[in-house]
């Protein structure tokens, strides 16, 4: 019995032997990390209400027509999570992804970057003309006496989801870092024609001349008599682009004409609209 | 009125009786023929030469048959202080039919509207449109928060008096200069953003160095200077074209 007994307290000496070799290595291996917990320790980007250099890079690269606000309070990410049909990025500080708004084919979703800190940013890309923003629908809905845009719609939207009051939206354009001013101006028709003028100042700089159109089935977009954009869908459609310089020569009237009607239903209703970016000298 | 109307188609038959004369029947001798007819008158047709020359110097006229009644006016010229009258009377709006004219001179505004009117800038004139909306537009530089300088590369003196360079964000432009080095008495700026930047440095000296550092800030407010680079002063000139031997 004595002979075992000795064999068991070697065997345990000899483990507990190996062990204290085992930490001994370990804490040898760790022993480099010492250097870096030398190094003064900072917050990380959020807690300062910074947004980190490739996010930075991400939306000044990609974004173009954007409008945004901050919230006076923090946002929680969970509570806002839902609001995106995609997330592209999500850290602990912010989200940016894709939001769906109501009436709207998925080619108009909206880009959204959310931060904890209270700011929302909803932009389109830089290859959609601003004309994309024109909120039609809401236009139409609200019997032609809203002209909201779709990314008001969108902050509304994700402001309700991250349960803070929307204060209201602020645009930029990322791309025209020089332009001052956004102009949208509407015209709609129901079952006819209707038209309105317009002369841009010569010492202007215009940085987007951009059309917008939207019909519930069958409608035309004319400039000075030219159709740009028509068709007969049978239901809601919209579509934007871009005139050049040329088709909107400054100081002298252009005329922008929608069609409305000639559809299967009575009450077609057409909309078009001019969307300027510039810079008042 | 109708007797003489009757009188007239029956000379006209006898005359073309007399043209073509009486069918002929048989051997006999032409002739009209008249059965059982109460009376007959027969009477030659000629035509006065005198007449004729008496109805030659009758000139057209406005001819009226029916009418009870004719009242001829000759219109003779104005008289010539009346015509002095009217040489007097302005252009006019003439208008007729109207029920109604309201007539107001248009008078030179004040010279105190005029000058409200003068410190008007220029905008985008629309009419008729059903709506719009205007927004000034603002960089989020609370939201992004950019704290990082633009970084300056590949500057470079162009065509002797430009200054270029990049830089990795819209960010805007000035040149610092002078003719010592360190020292720079002169600048020139650009406040719209870019990232390709170019800036014509006027009143240069000719064959003169010149020492310049450049300096871009971005939307942000982060501030990038470079090192100092220095340049020889040439300035671009046209020279007239001469053309020997031209006709």
């Amino acid at each position: 019995m004595q002979s075992r007994g000795f064999g068991r307290l070697l065997i345990v000496g000899l483990t507990v032997l190996a062990l204290l070799v085992v930490l001994a290595v370990l804490a040898g291996h760790q022993s480099p990390a010492r250097a870096e917990t030398v190094l003064p320790l900072q917050a990380p980007p959020f807690a300062q209400g910074k947004v980190d250099n490739a996010v930075l890079g991400i939306i000044e690269d990609e974004a173009g027509m954007a409008g945004y606000f901050q919230a006076a309070t923090t946002i929680d990410l969970e509570d806002v999570r839902p609001v995106f049909v995609t997330i592209e990025v999500e850290t602990p500080e912010y989200i940016i992804g894709s939001v769906a708004l109501a009436d709207y084919p998925e080619s108009e979703q909206v880009h959204v970057f959310v931060h904890v800190d209270g700011w929302i940013l909803a932009y389109y890309l830089t290859a959609d003309p601003v004309g994309k923003i024109y909120d039609w629908r809401g236009y139409h809905d609200s019997d032609h006496t809203q002209l909201t845009t779709k990314l008001e719609k969108c902050l509304i939207l994700v402001a309700s989801y991250a349960i803070v009051p929307y204060t209201g939206c602020t645009y930029y354009h990322f791309q025209y870092p020089n332009a001052t001013n956004l102009m949208l101006i509407a015209e709609w028709v129901t079952e006819g024609t209707d038209s309105f003028e317009v002369k841009l100042p010569g010492d202007y700089a215009f940085y987007e001349r951009s059309w917008s159109f939207g019909t519930d089935d069958v409608a035309a977009y004319l400039l000075d008599g030219v159709t740009i954009y028509s068709g007969d869908w049978n239901t809601w459609r919209t579509a934007q682009g871009t005139f050049t310089a040329g088709q909107l020569l400054p100081e002298q009237f252009h005329n922008i004409e929608v069609q409305g009607g000639g559809g299967y239903y009575n009450g077609d209703h057409g909309y078009a609209g001019l969307a300027l970016v510039y810079r008042v000298p | 009125m109708m007797n003489a109307r009757r009188l007239a188609f029956f000379l006209v038959v006898s005359l073309a009786g007399l043209a073509f004369g009486p069918p002929s029947i048989g051997q006999q001798p032409d002739q009209i023929i008249v059965n059982n007819a109460d009376e007959l008158i027969e009477t030659l047709v000629s035509v006065s030469p005198d007449l004729l020359s008496h109805l030659a110097p009758v000139t057209s006229r406005v001819v009226v048959e029916y009418a009870n009644y004719v009242r001829h006016n000759p219109l003779i010229v104005v008289p010539p202080p009346l015509q002095a009258q009217l040489d007097q009377l302005t252009a006019r709006v003439v208008v007729e039919y109207a029920n109604a004219i309201n007539r107001e001179d248009l008078v030179q505004i004040p010279a105190e509207l005029q000058q409200r009117l003068d410190q008007l800038t220029p905008r985008i004139v629309f009419e008729y449109a059903n709506a719009n909306r205007h927004y000034e537009l603002f960089y989020p530089a609370g939201m992004l928060n950019d704290t990082t300088a633009p970084t300056i590369e590949d500057i470079s003196a162009q065509r002797g008096n430009h200054i270029i360079w990049t830089t990795d964000e819209f960010a805007d432009s000035t040149v610092l200069y002078g003719t010592a080095s360190s020292v720079y008495s002169y600048s020139v700026s650009d406040p719209l953003y870019a990232k390709q930047h170019d800036i014509l440095l006027p009143g240069l000296t000719p064959g003169v160095t010149y020492y310049y550092v450049v300096r871009s800030t971005d939307r942000s407010g982060n501030t990038s200077t470079s090192e100092e680079h220095s340049f020889k002063a040439v300035i671009s000139s046209y020279l007239p074209v001469v053309l020997k031997g031209w006709p």
